[in-house]
């Protein structure tokens, strides 16, 4: 009896072949997605943990203006955790003649420690280690060496409203720095000894230079006596007084900090150094530390965790989304197949009731059916994701980020979880296309089906349309009436397609329109960067005309009433400035002048800020409050703007370093003979730039429209090859009466554009929603995306469904010149 | 010059390894005008004739020549235009097109041929006027009949070809349909061939063609034809 039932079980696959491997291919679809992206994602997820952990990343960062050891060990006393103290600037060091930009690290051993790739760390002074990323890019090899510019604190002023000089409570400091170049130029000559990753450098950006791309500027590590940053003797002021209230001798071995790294705690870094809200110096040992805590972070909120978290995040919210689509629309499929061939068998089914087999075994045969497919599906397409997405991601994350090479080890719960999902989907399905015709007691399911009663439909009573349309039309509008059911199955899969290319195109769009926005706001030809640092009126520089950035961009907050946003960048502009186009939402230029505060749109959106309104910017060196003058939009690395009045408000340093050259008269970069020149940037490099932040999300992009594809083509292949096939007999008798090929398929061709068209129009809102959605969770602190959908997106999306159900349509029409006339119209109605 | 000839026609099937011979050098002729009835058995070959006539099938080897051109050599295309322009088909089992009524399947068959008659007069002629909007569904065997036979005439075709069409029907029905292909010869002149199983119905025909085991077993004809009225089976 199970032998039999199992012949007959694969007489029915093979009999109706394609429909079976429909439902595979889907459910296969399903489970590549489902499965891979979920082990993907855990993979990635856990990987990059493991590395967090490996490399003891610190759980809290203090940052200081400048800190001795006190502050090392107040963060050991309050979080009874370890901590490390280190050095970290921005410099730039030489290597065969040129130069390059560098992050400079002081070696820890304990928190935040490389991840050694080759090589070995510095073991002595005079060695160091550099990333491997950028070593791979510029030929970098171990024994190499490299001339590590370094400038010196020399001097330390603090400002204070009214200094008590035995027991100090000071408002606010200034570090006054004093830098060396050239032939009086501070530098360390260093070994490399070895090549590194950093899990803090995840997301390789060079914070002083977003522009640079991650193979042009390095991270190096050296020990902190190659990178004393002190003179031997530090003079510590009060503000006013001309004296110093404390002179330190450094040659003893002082340190000074800027960071402070604590490896295992829970508190944040303001809970740990709250004895540090103001200045502190101890007059008796000069042990000292000016905490900065608007600078200061936990680990997720740095920019290399925030960025990758949000880039994760992206690409995890269509984890839920797109499978299902797949599963909903592989339930529709298996519908559509069983019971077509459950009413083929209808007699089959009446008769084994009448000989006495039980309904539950003639339920599991069909059912099996179903099983076995969903079975195979998911088999074959969740071994496949397991094995190629975590690959998949690992390489569109490492064009982004910079990670070690991680081991996968899989496991199979997810294609199990897959596997269990296909199969209830399918034999829900199964039951509901059989459940019909157990129904009936065997006498009725032994006489023919009964046929449909044709009946008018409604268009008829449009009497001049009616009359207008051909019998191919009046055919299909009536076919279509008649099998509503149908035809709305049949367009769930155009549907499913419509909401991932809405959402894929749309996406794609947005992150376009996003980077030609930022393009576009770049009016100059040049941005320069220079060692020194010249007055903010400066006009030109060697002789060329420029248009200042005056000071350096830093950080601040921007709050409102009781609404604080979170940290973002601030650049100041000079009055007239034409390099920056900065437009509001109707398109309008805004101007700068001093007074100027121009907010980013989304920035003004959360606070509920408009023009006019007041708010206060806290950054490093101060707070001050100002009237917003303009909202910007800005969809990439959102920047407030200000005037100098507004900047030199906040008490930052009043002295520029950056420099825009709006028209270079066609110079190039190398024809530039400034001197104390950083870099060069053109505006192309920095649009260039902006295009990276929208890899990871692009390529996913491509994965959708592919999987747009193959439901298109795979719903419209299935349901036109059943409608074929119950429709044999009467495209035989067309062909009979005389109707040429094309004649006879015109019908289908026309049913399936009116799909196709039901699909698109029901599957636009539902794709905008989507993409809503899925829009407003890939926002990240670099990126607001624009989330209104155009025509363009659109057309485009509706082209290429129509394109794919056009490709399902003709595929089939080669089974439609093939029917045989004789052997279709043999048998009995 | 007959209308028809047959010349040493055959057909071979191939089913996996083994061969169905279902006509065997099939020769026969037909003339303008005649109505012919295709006798034999279930299995003789009668319906391959018939097909092979209407241009749905090919013979393996031997020629139909048909108002003087040999079908068998046409193409894909010709063939069609073929049963476009020459051929009206009536199936045992009607195959009207469920989702037009009775006068739409008329028009719709008759549309695509040049000269056709009007198929709301047609129709009538069948006697089918009062039904013209009704679905097939919703008509009686006899009447779907009818109106398969309407949508062959209406054509205009050059031959009526006719595969067992009263075998799904009553006897009342059955003869009133025999006595509508019987007006449509005598009346029209057109050349009808009708194939069936039934003997009784042979005095009807100017010509019997009798066909076993795929072969030609006997032609006759009938010298004076009966009246369908005058026929019992």
């Amino acid at each position: 009896m199970v032998k039999l039932a199992l012949r007959q079980l694969m007489r029915n696959i093979r009999s109706s072949i394609g429909q079976f491997l429909s439902i595979m291919l889907v459910v296969a679809v399903g489970a590549f997605l489902f499965a891979g992206m979920n082990e993907a994602s855990g993979t990635l997820k856990s990987n990059i943990e493991d590395y967090y952990e490996t490399t003891a990343l610190a759980d809290a960062t203090g940052v200081f203006g400048a800190a001795g050891d006190c502050a090392v060990e107040k963060a050991e006393e309050v979080s009874g955790s370890a901590a490390e103290g280190r050095y970290v600037i921005n410099t730039s060091f030489e290597y065969k003649g040129a130069r390059y930009e560098t992050v400079l690290l002081t070696e820890t051993k304990e928190i935040n420690v490389p991840y050694i790739t080759s090589g070995k760390a510095p073991s002595k002074s005079g060695e160091c280690i550099v990333d491997r990323t950028f070593a791979e890019a510029n030929g970098l090899s171990i024994g190499d060496t490299v001339k590590i510019f370094n400038p010196q604190v020399k001097s330390v002023t603090l400002q204070s409203r009214n200094p008590d000089v035995s027991s100090l409570t000071i408002d606010n400091y200034t570090i006054e720095y004093t830098q060396y170049y050239d032939d009086d130029a501070r530098y360390v000559e260093s070994t490399v000894s070895g090549f590194f990753l950093s899990s803090e450098y995840l997301y390789k950006i060079n914070q002083s230079d977003i522009s640079a791309a991650r193979d042009e500027f390095a991270v190096i590590i050296a020990p902190y006596s190659d990178i004393q940053t002190t003179t031997d003797t530090v003079y510590f002021y009060v503000e006013g007084m001309e004296t110093p209230i404390y002179v330190a001798d450094m040659s003893g071995g002082m340190n000074i900090y800027n960071q402070v790294l604590v490896a295992d705690t829970e508190l944040t870094p303001d809970e740990i150094f709250a004895d540090y809200e103001d200045p502190y110096i101890d007059l008796e040992t000069g042990d000292f530390a000016v905490y900065v805590s608007k600078m200061s972070y936990v680990l997720g909120d740095g920019t290399s965790e925030s960025t990758f978290r949000s880039a994760y995040r992206q690409i995890s919210s269509l984890v839920a989304i797109i499978p299902t689509l797949f599963f909903i629309v592989a339930a529709v499929i298996t519908f559509i197949s069983l019971s077509k061939m459950v009413d083929n068998e209808r007699a089959q089914i009446a008769v084994m009731q009448a000989i006495g087999r039980k309904k539950s075994s003639i339920y599991f045969m069909y059912t099996a059916y179903a099983l076995i497919a969903a079975v195979l599906g998911t088999a074959l397409g969740g071994v496949a994701g397991m094995f190629f997405m975590p690959k998949l991601y690992h390489y569109v994350f490492a064009l982004q980020f910079v990670m070690p090479q991680f081991s996968y080890a899989l496991n199979g719960g997810y294609i199990v979880i897959s596997a269990i999902i296909a199969c209830i989907v399918a034999a829900s399905a199964a039951g509901v296309s059989i459940g019909k015709t157990l129904k009936l007691n065997p006498a009725a399911a032994m006489r023919p089906k009964k046929e449909k009663v044709g009946h008018s439909v409604f268009v008829e009573k449009i009497g001049w349309l009616w009359r207008r349309l051909g019998f191919g039309g009046k055919m299909i509008f009536r076919n279509i009436f008649r099998n509503k059911l149908r035809i709305l199955l049949s367009s769930i899969g155009v549907i499913g397609s419509v909401m991932m290319l809405i959402m894929g195109v749309g996406m794609y769009d947005s992150v376009n329109c996003a980077v030609d926005a930022y393009a576009s706001s770049l009016n100059y030809d040049y941005l320069i960067v220079t060692d020194e640092k010249l007055p903010l009126d400066n006009t030109s520089i060697d002789g060329i005309p420029v248009e200042v950035v005056g000071a350096p961009m830093y950080s601040v907050t921007v709050s409102f009433g009781d609404n604080t946003d979170e940290l973002v960048q601030l650049t100041s502009l000079p009055a007239g400035c034409t390099a920056i186009k900065l437009t509001d939402k109707n398109g309008d230029v805004l101007s700068i002048d001093g007074d100027s505060l121009i907010l980013p749109h989304y920035m003004a959106e959360n606070l509920g800020v408009e023009t006019g309104d007041k708010i206060i910017l806290s950054g490093v060196y101060g707070q001050y409050e100002s009237v917003v003058t303009g909202i910007a939009v800005q969809y990439l690395m959102p920047t407030v703007y200000c005037g100098h009045n507004v900047y030199a408000g906040l008490k930052a340093p009043m002295y520029a370093d950056n420099f825009y050259v709006v028209d270079a008269g066609g110079m190039a970069k190398d024809d530039f003979e400034i001197s104390a020149v950083k870099y060069i940037r053109s505006r192309a490099e920095m649009a260039d730039r902006a295009l990276e932040a929208a890899v990871v999300l692009n390529i996913f992009m491509i994965i959708i429209v592919i999987g747009a594809a193959v439901l298109a083509l795979t719903v419209i292949y299935n349901i036109t090859a059943i409608n074929v096939h119950e429709r044999a007999r009467e495209i035989a008798t067309l062909m009979v009466l005389g109707y040429r090929r094309l004649e006879t398929s015109r019908m289908l061709i026309i049913e399936n554009v009116v799909t196709t068209i039901i699909g698109c129009l029901i599957g636009l809102p539902l794709g905008y929603g989507l993409f809503r959605w899925v829009g407003t969770v890939a926002s990240s602190m670099n990126i607001s995306l624009p989330l209104n959908l155009n025509a363009l997106v659109v057309f485009s999306s509706f082209g290429l469904a129509f394109l794919f159900s056009m490709a399902a349509t003709l595929l089939l029409l080669r089974k439609v010149f093939r029917i045989d006339m004789v052997a279709a119209l043999k048998s009995p109605e | 010059m007959s209308l028809i000839e047959f010349r040493d026609v055959t057909k071979i099937y191939k089913m996996g390894e083994v061969d169905i011979h279902a006509l065997s050098g099939v020769n026969f002729t037909v003339e303008e005008g005649e109505f012919a009835v295709v006798l034999g058995a279930s299995g003789a070959g009668k319906s391959t004739i018939l097909n092979i006539l209407g241009g749905m099938d090919r013979a393996t080897s031997g020629s139909v020549i048909v108002q003087g051109e040999d079908i068998t050599n046409y193409t894909n295309k010709k063939m069609t235009m073929y049963r476009r322009e020459k051929v009206g088909f009536v199936f045992q089992f009607y195959n009207l097109i469920s989702n037009l009524t009775a006068l739409e399947n008329v028009e719709f068959a008759a549309s695509v041929s040049p000269g056709h008659l009007d198929p709301a007069e047609t129709l009538e002629a069948v006697g089918l006027k009062d039904r013209a909007n009704n679905f097939p569904s919703q008509l009686s065997g006899g009447e779907q009949q009818r109106v398969a036979i309407a949508r062959a005439v209406a054509k205009n075709p050059l031959l009526l070809l006719c595969d067992e069409p009263t075998g799904a029907l009553d006897y009342k029905t059955g003869k009133k349909v025999l006595k509508l292909l019987e007006d449509i010869n005598v009346k029209s002149g057109k050349t009808v061939i009708l194939i069936t199983h039934n003997s009784l119905i042979a005095p009807m025909a100017d010509k019997i063609i009798r066909v076993r085991s795929g072969a030609i077993e006997k032609i006759e004809t009938n010298a004076v034809r009966k009246p369908v009225e005058e026929i019992e089976w």
